[in-house]
């Protein structure tokens, strides 16, 4: 675990002329290697929504407002495939269900903050989101440095999404076909993974809900990702002792 | 079609809202809580997973995907989150390339 804005003093990178609190930039730090993923997802995005039923300003504006390239992309291929917009609520839906996890997780974290912050911060929870806080900020971080730390590594991403999407919705068509952009997504997490597998328990933990996903996987609705990841969370909880004081050790 | 992505938005909200606008009346037990601190790698794993499994165990995996996973896993051990995306990055236009 680092604890926010301690490593910042020493950290010349960073642009120390800015007068921002050291929490912010820590957070803006961390968000700029998951920008540079997140914009080939975007890109990719935005090619598929521009030629999918959703085209149009419902497509771009789904970008903000649902915030998650897998439901995104999930509710563009249920259309393109004609099972019609139910069908398309609910995969979206089911295929976001892991986002439960990350609210019952973040919770400790938010029990302090005023109720504003729990209402606007609660949209701005991604995977790359948590996985950054998860890593990074310490459970007892002071509640203001948290939010400062929450939204300076998740606005830029939010700026980099909504933007790549839109300039993906113009260029769509003329992307290269064979580029498989989405890929950045399997990217960005085999580089997240890493630091989250320095213990014993969270190679178990990986290991168990990659596992189980993979043999899941042909579960309807992508439901075999949200159970997979329940089962490499309850399995390894069951095999390791619990000797970590809190949830972001 | 506005319509959809209204409710997707707002269902998808209440699935990330639904902890934290009571985490200051309501908390979890602690079994709870002490479980979901293996989330991270737990979820990572099952995304990663999910994106190369290409559809299970049923159909063939996703060649390309495991390729790109595998250059970015190594890249990780050596380099830092940045580089190791640009390596990734360089991965799929390389692998594109060659399946164009």
């Amino acid at each position: 675990m680092r604890v926010i804005g301690a490593t910042m003093d020493i950290d010349t990178n960073v642009d120390a002329n800015l007068d921002l609190p050291s929490s912010l930039r820590a957070g803006l730090k961390d968000a700029k290697p998951v920008a540079l993923a997140l914009a080939p997802i975007g890109l990719a995005l935005g090619a598929a929504v521009s030629t999918s039923p959703l085209a149009g300003m419902s497509g771009w504006i789904a970008g903000p407002l649902l915030l998650s390239g897998a439901a995104h992309f999930a509710m563009i291929s249920t259309l393109v495939e004609g099972s019609g917009a139910t069908a398309a609520l609910f995969t979206a839906l089911v295929l976001s269900s892991r986002l439960l996890l990350y609210s019952a997780a973040l919770a400790p974290r938010f029990r302090a903050q005023p109720s504003w912050f729990r209402w606007v911060g609660a949209h701005l929870i991604i995977d790359q989101s948590f996985v950054m806080v998860d890593e990074n900020v310490p459970l007892d971080e002071t509640p203001a440095r948290f939010r400062r730390y929450w939204f300076g590594c998740t606005l830029p991403l939010v700026a980099v999404w909504v933007a790549t999407i839109t300039v993906g919705m113009a260029i769509g068509p003329r992307l290269p076909d064979g580029w498989r952009l989405e890929l950045a997504g399997a990217i960005l997490v085999t580089s997240m993974l890493r630091p989250a597998v320095a213990e014993r328990s969270g190679r178990l933990a990986a290991v168990i809900g990659g596992a189980a996903t993979f043999v899941l996987a042909g579960l309807p609705l992508g439901t075999g990702l949200l159970v997979g990841s329940v089962v490499g969370i309850t399995a390894t909880q069951r095999l390791v002792r619990p000797d970590r004081a809190g949830i972001a050790s | 079609m506005i319509a959809l992505v209204a409710l997707a938005a707002t269902g998808i909200f209440a699935l990330r809202a639904s902890f934290l606008v009571t985490a200051d009346r309501f908390q979890l037990p602690a079994s709870w809580k002490a479980a979901l601190s293996h989330a991270r790698p737990a979820v990572l794993g099952s995304l990663l997973m999910s994106i190369v499994a290409g559809g299970g165990v049923t159909s063939s995996p996703d060649i390309t995907a495991l390729v790109v996973v595998g250059v970015a896993a190594l890249a990780s051990t050596r380099l830092d989150m940045s580089r190791t995306v640009g390596v990734g990055l360089v991965a799929i236009v390389v692998a594109g390339w060659l399946a164009a």
